[in-house]
């Protein structure tokens, strides 16, 4: 017995991080990797584990920015998969460094489980699949037609609201689960079906036939999704923040990962300078390297480039960009000045 | 005049005999037996045409490495299967020293171990170049061993210190130095998962439960009340609440009792499954030892040993072979029960599963995958739990336990 | 030369008492220990973790929906409710799985020992499959692999009489509900028990005394029956539908009103409007404002299912069905109208038009439950007032409900107990009336009980051919048919052999339920681990569980122990 206690203490010991003491920034660098915590069972778009054991999705490249920032290599990352009872504890013990698991901001995630929320990478909301031949495009179209809806969900709720408020007529077809319901509008039995949009998204995959089906470029409801660091220590969350806005950024600025190095050596925008350390102390006050930003475009890419990769018309998810484009396009993405 | 000839006795041997007794012995068996067969037949029949024609077995081929050691580096895969080929070389080893009853038993069950890894080894022959060779050099090391204990079966005499040392050789394997790169670099056991996982998981609680059971089982029959009453205690809260609750608590608050240490998401769920298991190998222990007749103790203290000694030398080795099939029984349901680490964010073959149905790919066949995952899941268990429980019902006869 | 020889033989360090008391004081000192650096490094990360480690946020508001619940639930109940409704959740699954297990068991066990070749392969290949695949994937299996795929969904159900099966409920049965005239029959059943119990303890020792074998069941079950059914024949002549009626609306949830009665009948809220009953209703009102804003129709479904099915429906000249309301001081009365809205059910309307909806249908006239008394609940809305509040849009938004009283309702009738029938509403809405036995819980269910039942054929089995062959013989020689010796003779030593190991599988089964995260039910682990995740408490949620769960266990233990105890041969 006492011999299994020494082999379990040495093994905790070699295996194990320590101290609170140290800020994150600091362990994450001393550590040489980012601990990202992400969906351990899988989220089509966001995480899942490609048959060649890679980690894969929109949030699993924020890890990846986030560790290009920090460290200087997108490659550095040590992913634990979390399962959602999980998820929030990791963070608060200190076991993942930053948390991106398709988590939905609220107050009460902010208040009373002493997380802090950066600038949402996603906004989720209900939205509404239906079949291109249909030719329902606005929400006015809706009127007089069958929905399938998940009851005993606040989708019910949303979409009575949302139809109500606009005065449009409407019959609900609902069912307790996803997946008879998706049955049924695949049978015909609806003209649209609604959920939120990542759902809408991974499920248009499972028709027969997905190329038959649109998801209609409105959002009903709100749910913003992000990465989230621990309460109490502003410089990571600073870092954390900053990396979500230089992707905002370099799209705002029309920088990609192929155009980089030219923007590096040639624009005289001292924005750009600023954003891609040329011009390094305004990189360099958030304890990173001048290139850190650089990094982060260069191994990863822009906002549209992550999000084409990983939800964009290419890939099986594909999903509207919707508020998720940038404020120039109409989109909600805006980052504040870098000065 | 001749007598007309007696016609002959009834056939009581050959198959229309054995059909009449077994199928058709009054209608309403003949109604039971027909019916059944009609279901079972039916329904075989549109499980082949679907696995044959509708199923999507590609995607669990191609995810055959993610089942086997999930995101355990490829380059690196030569380090588990030294595992495997010294674990089938020891296999080898004792099915090969065996004698009498029970070597037969471990020379079976060494033999359906070698048919699942030589079934493996040709699909990667022809699937997965990458490791064919491992594992031709695994299956080789299986015969080597089994060789070797024939030309030499004083190796008998190692083989316990042997497999206790193979624990210590594939921890260090799979784990490796601290080091980013090389051959031995470290791989996190976050990286670990699949089969290898499952394996790991439960033979390393049996093996860290088995003393720690004993001392339990010991101390609850202890004649010190405080150490009586603890160990009731430990057992009873234990064997109360169901494993999932302990695999909660140690993901969550193991940390806290650590005081902010935060061991590997798999240290704390071992720990959780070995603090388990050791309730449940205890209450099998006190088993065994209550079995054993007072007179041996009696006998023994009459030769002048001491407690200790007679406890040592005389009851517990009785008491555990005794028991051997009922641990066997339990190792069995916590290699079924390790599919409970899912809930702890560990990549057991049940967690694998469950991601690899969520693989965009997976998303674009109508229905997922699901049932393609399930069979070959279902298999894997299957075939691995059947076996035990095989070698364990032999067991139990073999030591004369069972029988009246 | 006064000192004892002992004390000189053997000195204080080598005394066996001695060192039992010493280790005995070492061994707890280091408990001590262990446990006191665990507090240390609890209180240590409670300061630097922030973890709560109190209990008082059990009082706090849930805000999280539990999808199926033996008793009334909202998001708006406190975490203490959730983990009841989580309890009661287990052993709604565990109670059922361990009759099924046990009657599926011995099924198999017999067909294991049936002559028939068949039967026997079937029942081996079961038992070798079933008990070597993990439960968790034969959960898997049961929902996400066999149920919801292969059942047909929404009105589509297979149906079976009054039985509905369908992968977006689940299983639909009938369900009996008890009624306000229930209290009644209560006083039937205490003497029907009584008398049962004094008949039982009677017939025991008259046996005893006569020396004849011979069950006290047979005496006192058929008293305990008659009784009842006398007392119930009595009471449903003494039913009379109430003069008062208790029901409230369900305060503001900022969107939906809804109704609850203790049976979690008849309740529409967003999480459970599945369970309203096919029941006629009176409602009464103290007073009532109805400001329902044409607009939502939110408000107006959860009127819908509360308002269901009203005793003597007819339609008026405009092909509304219409019906009168009184309030209970009866001085005024308010008429309301009612149609039928396609995809929800009956939409009302008060006399000034408020609420109206303009599509509708008629309802059906002369179903079940529109008319005549057999179908009485009724209930009384007493005293609420619903207020339009205008938010800063200028849009009406939330309605909030005003209630004199605590929010309760309680089912009436005209009998002691009503019955409650599934049925559709409308052609494209769910299954109304009715319990429902949902998909989630089915799946756990149906993988418990199969899973639990190998274990238990291989007991029953091993038992039943553990009879000594020459018992069966000696039978056979008294001239006992086969029957006679299974049931008189070998049975009944069996299964003194098989309670204790079946005990144990109760036991297993209860502790399995909670793998019901798997399939989505929500029962007492899956409950408390949302709980946890919400609140951040870990340190008192895991007393709760662990405590929780001992106390099921001991209980189950206690119980089944003693019965065991009970019915072992006493050896002489």
């Amino acid at each position: 017995m006492r011999k299994l206690f020494v082999l379990l203490a040495s093994l905790t010991l070699v295996l194990s991080a320590t101290a609170f003491a140290q800020s994150t920034l600091d362990q994450i660098k001393s550590r040489g990797s980012l601990i990202c915590g992400v969906n351990g069972t899988g989220l089509p778009g966001f995480a899942y584990v490609d048959s060649d054991g890679n980690y894969q999705g929109f949030d699993v490249d924020y890890c990846r920015a986030v560790a290009a920032a920090v460290l200087g290599d997108a490659t550095k990352v040590t992913y634990r998969g979390l399962s959602s009872g999980e998820r929030f504890t990791a963070l608060q013990t200190g076991e993942v460094d930053i948390l991106i698991r398709n988590t939905t901001w609220t107050s009460s995630r902010d208040t009373g489980l002493g997380l802090n929320f950066t600038a949402p990478t996603f906004y989720d909301g209900q939205g509404f699949m239906v079949r291109a031949a249909s030719g329902i495009e606005t929400l006015a179209d809706l009127d007089g037609t069958t929905i399938c809806v998940q009851s005993g969900t606040t989708t019910e709720l949303n979409l009575a609201d949302v139809m109500n408020a606009n005065g449009l007529d409407y019959d609900a077809k609902i069912a307790e689960t996803s997946d008879p319901l998706l049955a049924a509008y695949d049978d015909g039995a609806c003209d649209a079906y609604t959920t939120d949009k990542s759902g809408l998204a991974a499920q248009r995959t499972q028709l027969r036939d997905p190329s038959e089906h649109v998801i209609m470029d409105v959002t009903i409801s709100k749910e913003p999704l992000g990465p989230s660091v621990r309460h109490g220590d502003d410089q990571f969350y600073d870092v954390a923040n900053w990396v979500v806005f230089t992707t905002f950024m370099a799209e705002e600025m029309g920088i990609t990962s192929a155009n980089v190095d030219e923007m590096l050596v040639g624009s005289a925008d001292s924005n750009v300078r600023r954003l891609l350390g040329v011009e390094p102390e305004k990189v360099e006050e958030f304890g990173l390297s001048a290139d850190a930003f650089y990094n982060v475009i260069k191994q990863v890419g822009n906002y549209a480039e992550i999000y084409n990769r990983n939800l964009g018309p290419e890939t099986v998810v594909n999903i509207p960009r919707g508020y998720n484009a940038s404020y120039l396009n109409g989109g909600l993405h805006y980052a504040p000045p870098l000065r | 005049m001749l007598q007309p000839a007696l016609p002959p006795p009834i056939r009581e041997t050959g198959f229309a005999f054995w059909l009449k007794r077994n199928l058709f012995s009054n209608w309403w068996n003949s109604l039971i037996s027909l019916a059944s067969l009609v279901i079972i037949v039916y329904t075989l029949i549109s499980l082949l045409r679907w696995m044959v024609f509708e199923a999507h077995w590609e995607i669990v081929w191609q995810n055959l490495r993610l089942f086997a050691t999930y995101r355990y580096p490829t380059e690196l895969l030569w380090r588990p299967m030294s595992c495997v080929a010294l674990i089938l070389f020891l296999f080898g080893l004792s099915a090969g020293v065996g004698k009498g009853g029970i070597g037969q038993i471990v020379f079976k069950a060494f033999y359906w171990l070698m048919g699942f890894c030589l079934a493996i080894t040709l699909i990667s022959l022809f699937l997965f170049p990458s490791v064919r060779w491992l594992w031709l050099i695994a299956i080789i090391a299986g015969f080597a061993g089994y060789s070797l204990a024939k030309f030499w079966p004083n190796v008998a005499m190692y083989l316990s210190i042997l497999w206790g040392l193979s624990w210590f050789v594939c921890l260090f394997l799979m784990l490796g130095f601290s080091g980013e790169s090389g051959p031995m670099q470290y791989v996190s056991p976050g990286m670990w998962g699949g089969i290898q996982l499952t394996f790991f998981l439960s033979v390393t609680g049996i093996a860290l439960a088995f003393p720690l059971g004993i001392a339990l089982a010991l101390g609850r029959q202890s004649k010190l009340p405080a150490i009586k009453y603890f160990c009731i205690t430990y057992i009873e809260i234990i064997r109360g609440a169901p494993l999932i609750t302990w695999l909660f608590t140690a993901s969550l608050l193991l940390p806290l009792f650590l005081g902010g240490i935060r061991p590997e998401a798999l240290i704390r769920a071992q720990v959780a499954i070995i603090l388990f298991a050791a309730a449940y190998m205890a209450e099998n222990v006190r088993g065994g030892l209550q079995a054993i007749p007072k007179g041996q103790r009696e006998a023994a203290h009459a030769l002048g040993l001491t407690p200790w000694d007679s406890m040592r030398l005389i009851v517990l080795p009785q008491a555990l072979r005794a028991v051997i099939p009922a641990i066997v029984g339990l190792f069995i349901g916590l290699f079924k029960d390790t599919s409970l680490v899912t809930i702890v964010g560990l990549h057991d073959l049940f967690a694998v599963v469950l991601g690899v149905a969520n693989q965009p790919e997976a998303k674009q066949i109508p229905g997922g995958i699901v049932r393609e995952l399930f069979i070959v899941m279902s298999l894997f268990y299957w075939f691995f739990c059947y076996r035990m429980s095989v070698a364990s019902k032999q067991l139990e006869k073999e030591l004369g336990l069972g029988t009246r | 030369m006064a000192v004892k020889p002992s004390q000189e033989l053997v000195p204080w360090y080598r005394n066996v008492k001695t060192i039992a008391i010493v280790a005995q004081l070492v061994f707890v000192a280091l408990i001590i220990l262990l446990v006191t650096i665990l507090v240390l490094n609890v209180m240590k990360g409670v300061k630097t973790l922030g973890v709560n480690t109190g209990f008082g946020f059990l009082n706090n508001r849930a805000g999280f929906p539990i999808s199926e619940s033996v008793i009334p639930y909202s998001e708006d109940n406190t975490y203490v409710r959730a983990l009841i409704v989580g309890i009661l959740n287990t052993l709604k699954v565990a109670l059922l799985g361990i009759v099924l297990a046990t009657l599926l068991g011995i099924s198999v066990a017999l067909m294991r020992l049936s002559n028939n070749w068949v039967l026997r392969q079937i029942s081996t290949i079961y038992i070798e499959t079933v008990r070597n695949i993990p439960l968790v994937v034969q959960i898997f299996f049961f929902a996400t692999v066999l149920f919801i795929p292969n059942l047909p969904s929404g009105v589509a159900a297979l149906r079976l009489g009054n039985l509905y099966l369908n992968n977006s409920s689940g299983l639909i049965t009938p369900w009996p509900y008890f009624s306000n005239n229930f209290w009644l029959w209560l006083p039937w059943l205490a003497i029907a028990l009584a008398l049962a119990i004094a008949a039982h303890i009677f017939r025991n020792r008259h046996l005893k005394k006569i020396e004849r074998p011979g069950n006290p069941l047979w005496l006192s079950l058929p008293v305990f029956l008659l009784v009842a059914v006398i007392g119930y024949l009595i009471a449903l002549a003494g039913s009379k539908y109430p003069e008062h009626l208790t029901v409230s609306a369900d305060v503001d949830r900022g969107r939906v009103f809804s109704f609850i009665d203790e049976n979690a009948n008849g309740v529409f809220d967003q999480n459970a409007e599945k369970i309203a009953a096919k029941v006629p209703v009176l409602l009464e009102f103290d007073e009532l404002t109805l400001e329902v804003n044409p607009q939502r129709r939110t408000e107006q479904k959860a009127n819908i299912r509360s308002a269901f099915a009203f005793p003597r429906l007819k339609k008026n000249e405009y092909g509304e069905v219409e019906h009168q309301f009184v309030n209970a001081d009866k001085t005024s009365d308010l008429r309301l109208h009612f149609f039928e809205f396609p995809s929800y059910g009956v939409v009302y309307k008060d006399q000034n038009g408020n609420g109206r909806f303009d599509a509708g249908e008629n309802v059906p006239e002369g179903e079940d439950g529109y008319e005549g008394k057999d179908y009485s609940l009724q209930m009384i809305v007493k005293g609420f007032k619903r207020r339009v509040v205008t938010d800063n849009y200028g849009e009406t938004r939330s309605l909030s409900v005003e209630t004199a009283t605590e929010p309760k309702l309680t089912l009436l009738g005209a009998s002691p107990m009503v019955m409650s029938y599934p049925y559709f509403p409308t052609e494209r809405t769910q299954i109304a009336g009715g319990t429902i036995f949902t998909i989630p819980y089915l799946a756990l269910l149906f993988a418990l009980t199969f899973y639990t039942a190998s274990f238990i054929a291989e007991i029953v089995r091993g038992a039943i051919l553990s009879v000594a062959k020459g018992q069966t013989e000696a039978a056979k020689a008294l001239g006992l048919s086969s029957g006679q010796t299974f049931n008189l003779v070998v049975f009944p030593q069996a299964l003194r052999i098989i309670t204790p190991p079946l005990i144990s599988q109760y036991l297993n089964l209860t502790k399995n339920s909670s793998l019901g995260i798997f399939a989505a039910y929500q029962e007492f682990y899956a409950v408390s681990s949302i709980v946890n995740n919400q609140s951040g408490a870990a340190m008192p949620v895991f007393v709760i569980l662990i405590g929780g769960y001992m106390v099921i266990s001991l209980t189950f233990s206690f119980a089944l122990n003693w019965y065991n105890a009970k019915n072992q041969l006493v050896e002489r």
